[in-house]
């Protein structure tokens, strides 16, 4: 590629500054160094940006001093060096705005050393725009070679299928319309189904799931540092299969089937039944059917009106003992569900029938007439439906919260 | 069992008196049958030889025991013939609380819940903790519900019992250590708490042998003066001991005092019998009644049982008693027969045939007066 870098004759009143500003290259690249870093927030971290920054700069004004003091160089190797920044933007997946600051800040601080200089030495303003044009020129030169840079990297990226795979896992988890993933579809090589399975995966730590390695049909990768995996229906068990053959200790939220523009809230679902599991409200499998536990994952996608339900409707039992809040809350919820007699209820729980009609009495002490109230009933059941296996798994916040604020 | 320190009177004769004045006779015969060597002579001595045989069976056989063991069977076992006899000669029963008029349980002779409509969580609760508890009170308790899913039981001796019925945790025991206001009453009263709340008392007492009465009352008909000692408290020893129709009793007496009550009862004159099984008083009494196998005082002598019943009690000494009465039988119809025997052989009214054939007769009847007892 050939581009007009700057005039290639300057005046020499012009030329007159340069010597004195090369003394001081050091220190200018340093300055500009430091202001870019303070100035544009993308490139604060890391010492190695630091000194990538530094070299950028050195670099650049290097050439532009020797290339206006007449000495013969090539500028292959600086044009390299902002193709290279310009290509590493692209495959971070990040635009230029970062590196056109970058490229501001650094004109605009060259330029201040250089009038310092130029105002020592007496330059006349026309010799020193003279100097501006030609740097404004070679500013130009260096970020039409960052942007180069940056299309061919863009370019490569588009034509990826991997990468366009992940574009359209994202796309799908975050609900973009269909026009938009249809490009990354096609890329991809992975027609959009009308209903998705999606899964949530979690890796035992140190594991790690070898994405390339799952069949085509399975669309599966990381979002926000979490393993998600979407199939279409008919592909979901070989799917499940083909992650625990890899990581067999890895545990899988399967979601039912649901239309495509569902799939963030069944991501979102698979998440929460693997919350739950840890949780201990659902089963520790290592194969999660959502569809087994749907009231779960509902009841507890609210979890603060869950606890001010509890906090509500609980209240008699929050001065029974941890030990009988449990049991008795247990035995309510078997009997709300079933209604089924003493001794059947006593089966279910492993008790004799005699420890259900104690209980079932304590109940009513406890609970009252509200206990012939639908609109309690039906609260109550739901509540106990989500907070039992929570209590007996362990998680007394919701008593806790009550004794605080008590 | 060591000695009495008082021996009480025989009450047999001994066998060298009883066939002392036959032998003397018998000897008479065979010195005159060797020096005047006549055959009428030598009859008669056989024939006196033969009349002796009745006394001789008295002397020799100890038919009474033999009539003894034959009535106690399995279930009664005297241990010695000395034992035998001092039993017939006992005049005191000292009656142990625990299996005599008892049957050695506890019972719930009361259920009082703190609120009427638990009186049966009171009973499950109590009951499957009792099933799981297996002291005395706990075996009282199991029999007021079936078992249950018990687990964490620690049994407090003296005070009560804790554990975890179907998860809900159970406390049962005296009203003090369980926490709740004591309550008067006869028998021992226990508090049942379940889930940290009274649910109420069970009143737990002794468990009378249905007998025991009718027992008690055949030993005072017998002459013999029945005392009952207990380590409970006075008012339920007295209920017990009125229950039973004893007149005398000691109440709070613990195990190792019994022994100083048997040997200040001894030592005012009394033929004292002591049925329990604490080692002490079973080695001062005259006469230890026990459980058979009971190694409390192994080697002893005694008398066994099956069980301490004061039934079996009863029984016992009776055996002792017609043991006695069948002795003194056997030796009367014994000298009579022989005396009778003698005099005729003597007089030469019966021949050596003859004699021999009525004495054989005779020891026969004697074996039957020895043998035979009525109970």
């Amino acid at each position: 590629m050939t581009h007009v870098a700057m005039p290639v004759e300057l005046p020499d009143a012009a030329r007159l500054v340069l010597p004195e500003v090369r003394n001081r290259l050091p220190r200018i690249s340093q300055r500009v160094t430091d202001e870019i870093r303070a100035t544009v927030p993308q490139m604060t971290p890391g010492e190695g940006r630091q000194q990538l920054i530094y070299a950028a700069v050195n670099t650049a004004a290097s050439y532009f001093l020797d290339h206006a003091l007449g000495t013969q160089t090539s500028s292959a190797a600086i044009d390299d060096l902002y193709r290279r920044i310009g290509f590493r933007e692209a495959e971070a997946g990040n635009n230029l705005t970062a590196i056109d600051s970058a490229m501001t800040v650094a004109v605009r601080a060259c330029w201040d050393e250089i009038r310092v200089v130029a105002a020592d030495r007496g330059v006349s303003p026309g010799a020193l725009d003279d100097l501006r044009e030609a740097l404004d020129s070679f500013n130009a030169h260096l970020a039409a070679q960052v942007r180069h840079g940056h299309e061919a990297a863009s370019r490569a990226r588009e034509e990826d299928t991997g990468l366009a795979r992940q574009r359209l896992l994202d796309g799908l988890i975050a609900g973009a319309e269909v026009a938009d993933l249809e490009p990354s579809a096609v890329v991809a090589g992975w027609p959009v189904p009308t209903h998705l399975v999606v899964s949530a995966i979690e890796l035992p730590p140190g594991t790690e799931l070898d994405t390339d390695d799952l069949p085509t049909a399975v669309l599966c990768g990381t979002i926000r540092d979490r393993v998600a995996m979407v199939t279409e229906g008919a592909h979901a068990d070989g799917a499940v299969e083909a992650v625990r053959a890899q990581v067999p200790d890895a545990r899988l939220a399967v979601c039912w089937p649901v239309e495509r523009r569902d799939a963030p809230s069944a991501y979102r679902w698979a998440q929460r039944a693997l919350s739950l599991v840890r949780k201990g409200v659902i089963p520790a499998r290592p194969v999660v059917d959502c569809a087994a536990y749907r009231t779960e994952i509902w009841l507890h996608a609210e979890p603060v009106m869950r606890r001010q339900l509890a906090q509500e409707l609980l209240q008699p039992l929050f001065e029974e003992t941890q030990n009988s809040r449990e049991i008795l809350s247990e035995t309510l919820l078997v009997w709300l569900e079933t209604r089924e007699s003493a001794p059947q209820i006593a089966v279910r729980l492993g008790v004799h029938p005699q420890t259900v009609r104690y209980r079932w009495r304590r109940i009513n002490e406890l609970f009252g007439d509200s206990l012939h109230d639908p609109e309690f009933v039906v609260q109550m059941t739901l509540l106990l439906r989500a907070s039992v296996p929570l209590w007996l798994a362990g998680d007394q916040s919701d008593f806790e919260r009550y004794r605080e604020g008590g | 069992m060591s000695e009495p320190a008082r021996m009480l009177p025989r009450a047999s004769t001994s066998p060298l008196t009883l066939i002392a004045a036959p032998l003397a006779v018998v000897v008479a015969s065979a010195v005159g049958a060797l020096r005047w060597g006549t055959t009428d002579t030598i009859n008669l001595s056989g024939a006196a030889l033969a009349a002796c045989l009745p006394v001789l069976l008295v002397a020799l056989c100890p038919l009474g025991w033999w009539g003894a063991r034959r009535s106690g069977g399995a279930e009664i076992r005297f241990s010695d013939r000395a034992v035998l006899d001092r039993a017939a000669r006992v005049d005191l029963v000292m009656l142990d609380r625990w299996g005599t008029v008892t049957t050695g349980e506890l019972k719930a002779s009361a259920v009082d819940p703190v609120d009427a409509g638990h009186e049966q969580n009171l009973r499950w609760f109590a009951g499957a903790l009792g099933h799981a508890a297996g002291d005395p009170i706990g075996r009282a308790l199991a029999r007021l519900s079936t078992r249950g899913r018990v687990s964490g039981v620690e049994h407090v001796e003296g005070l009560g019992t804790t554990g975890s019925v179907d998860r809900h945790p159970v406390q049962y025991g005296l009203p003090h250590w369980v926490g709740v206001a004591e309550r008067p009453g006869i028998g021992t009263q226990v508090a049942v708490k379940v889930d940290g709340r009274p649910l109420g008392y069970v009143t737990v007492a002794d468990e009378v042998r249905p007998r025991a009465e009718a027992s008690v009352a055949a030993l005072r008909d017998g002459g013999l003066e029945p005392v009952l000692v207990s380590d409970d408290n006075a008012a339920n020893t007295e209920h017990l001991a009125q229950t039973c129709g004893i007149d005398s009793w000691h109440s709070d007496s613990a195990p190792e005092k019994h022994g100083r009550l048997v040997e200040e009862t001894r030592e005012r004159g009394r033929v004292v019998a002591y049925t329990g099984s604490h080692h002490e008083p079973l080695g001062a009494a005259d006469v230890a009644i026990r459980v058979a196998g009971d190694t409390s005082s192994p080697g002893a002598s005694g008398i066994e049982m099956i069980d301490l019943d004061v039934e079996r009690v009863v029984r016992a000494l009776a055996i002792a008693c017609a043991s006695a009465a069948a002795s003194r039988r056997s030796r009367i119809v014994g000298i009579a027969c022989t005396t009778a025997l003698l005099g005729l052989t003597v007089s030469g009214v019966v021949g050596l045939v003859p004699t021999l054939i009525a004495s054989a007769l005779a020891a026969g009847a004697t074996a039957v007066s020895g043998l035979a007892m009525r109970v």
